[in-house]
């Protein structure tokens, strides 16, 4: 019989050192396996049930601890630390590229002539919009600074993979609800009066609806089915960028095979979001420009984020006798 | 043990740990949470167990099953003398600094 709580202490291996496994991890899967044993053994078999839903409860949270703990806070020998302070360039990153991408707005005339209250709303609204794409440079810049000359181990990948899909779920939310509320939001109030709205202020649901004759009524026009699933797959793609992007940045630093310096790995930061954010354009531009609008499938807009994936997939095939033999500087 | 601040720091639910093992001598997590009516939460126990054996206030070793039991060992903890010490500083400017209250 299988004992609750193997499978994922099998999972939990993968990301913890043994150390903390022994310590934290261990010891409550023990007591879950025991306290369920014992229930069954007395014929208690709801109770036992009951038990392994409690029992997985607490392991799950002891995990969720234990991990975030582990990877943010302590300082392992063989990857000195590179998890925490990917995280910390990344936040700091994200911080200075929304500051950066705001700043057109603080130049604005409708910004200018508005009394304090109205400045602060329009800058707020003006936050999401800068999210979307401060983001996932900001996941580039901050992984690639962060992991730089340190060496790739299974935590590291865990963790930035991790690290991706968190981003990109907020980054989902914020590109599918949160970004063309307050996009509208600014534009009205910077405007003063109701004004209709454009792609750019269509929520994911509304754009995924295909409805266009029912949204003629509230846009400014240009409206077809063919257009709609073309936006949606772009902001869906775009969605999943930091995802990609983050894959991409841990792929590079697999396949590096010397140490670099900082101005490089900065650099190197600047052409993987410039070229990646060309792309995307270009794919879309290519779409309206050529008018296959009518003919080109709208997961074409999918395709950058694909390139990108394949690339970080190559990379790791790579031996990993490519790692640094020269220490970290 | 940490060496980061050379007075050892102790929370309450350590000090609650603490209390109990001296009481009962060894114990497991699940004891433990058992043993501290609520006080103590399963998901967080063994996150400061863990981080107590780090300071050096307790010790543990895996429980010596026999081998039809199956499963993984459970883990006991007790308090060292180290642990000892702090908890009976700490009792003694619990009762001399609480302030009394007013009539």
């Amino acid at each position: 019989m299988t004992r609750p709580g193997g499978r994922l202490r099998s999972w939990a291996s993968h990301v913890l050192d043994p150390s903390t496994m022994e310590r934290l991890i261990d010891p409550a899967i023990a007591d879950l396996q025991h306290e369920h044993q014992e229930a069954v053994r007395r014929g208690l078999n709801w109770r036992g049930r009951v038990i392994c839903l409690i029992g997985y409860g607490t392991c799950w949270k002891v995990l969720t601890i234990a991990t975030v703990r582990h990877a943010v806070f302590e300082r392992s020998a063989e990857d000195d630390r590179a998890v925490g302070r990917a995280i910390v360039f990344s936040l700091v990153a994200v911080l200075a590229l929304t500051a950066v991408l705001v700043l057109p707005v603080l130049q604005s005339t409708a910004l200018r002539r508005s009394d304090a209250g109205t400045a602060s709303r329009l800058l707020l609204y003006s936050v999401p919009s800068a999210l979307v794409v401060a983001v996932p440079l900001g996941l580039v810049f901050g992984l690639l600074l962060g992991l730089r000359n340190r060496v790739s181990t299974p935590r590291v990948t865990w963790s930035v993979a991790a690290l991706g899909i968190l981003c990109s779920t907020a980054a989902f939310i914020v590109i599918g609800w949160l970004m063309p509320a307050t996009n509208q939001a600014f534009r009205e109030l910077a405007a003063g009066r109701q004004l209709l709205r454009g792609f750019n202020e269509l929520t994911l649901g509304e754009l995924a609806s295909g409805d266009a004759a029912r949204l003629m009524r509230v846009m400014s026009g240009g409206v077809t089915v063919e257009r709609l699933a073309l936006e949606f797959h772009f902001r869906l793609a775009l969605a999943f960028a930091p995802l990609a992007l983050a894959m991409f940045s841990l792929g590079a630093r697999v396949a590096q095979r010397r140490v670099h310096g900082l101005i490089t790995t900065v650099v190197a930061a600047f052409v993987v979001c410039f070229g990646y954010y060309t792309l995307l354009n270009l794919a879309r531009q290519a779409i309206y420009r050529d008018s296959l609008l009518s003919a080109a499938p709208a997961w074409m807009q999918w395709m950058p984020n694909l390139l990108v994936v394949v690339i970080a997939m190559l990379s790791f095939r790579r031996p990993l006798a490519a790692e640094p033999e020269e220490s970290p500087q | 043990m940490s060496t980061r601040s050379a007075v050892p720091t102790l929370p309450p639910k350590e000090a609650l740990i603490l209390e109990l093992l001296v009481q009962e001598s060894e114990l497991y997590g699940l004891q433990l949470v058992a043993a501290s009516k609520g006080r103590l939460k399963r998901g967080t126990v063994y996150v400061t167990l863990g981080r107590m054996e780090e300071k050096g206030f307790i010790t543990s070793r895996l429980e010596e099953a026999p081998p039809e039991a199956g499963g993984l060992p459970r883990r006991l903890y007790e308090p060292t003398a180290f642990g000892r010490r702090v908890l009976s500083a700490y009792e003694h400017v619990v009762r001399h600094l609480t302030p009394e209250p007013a009539r």
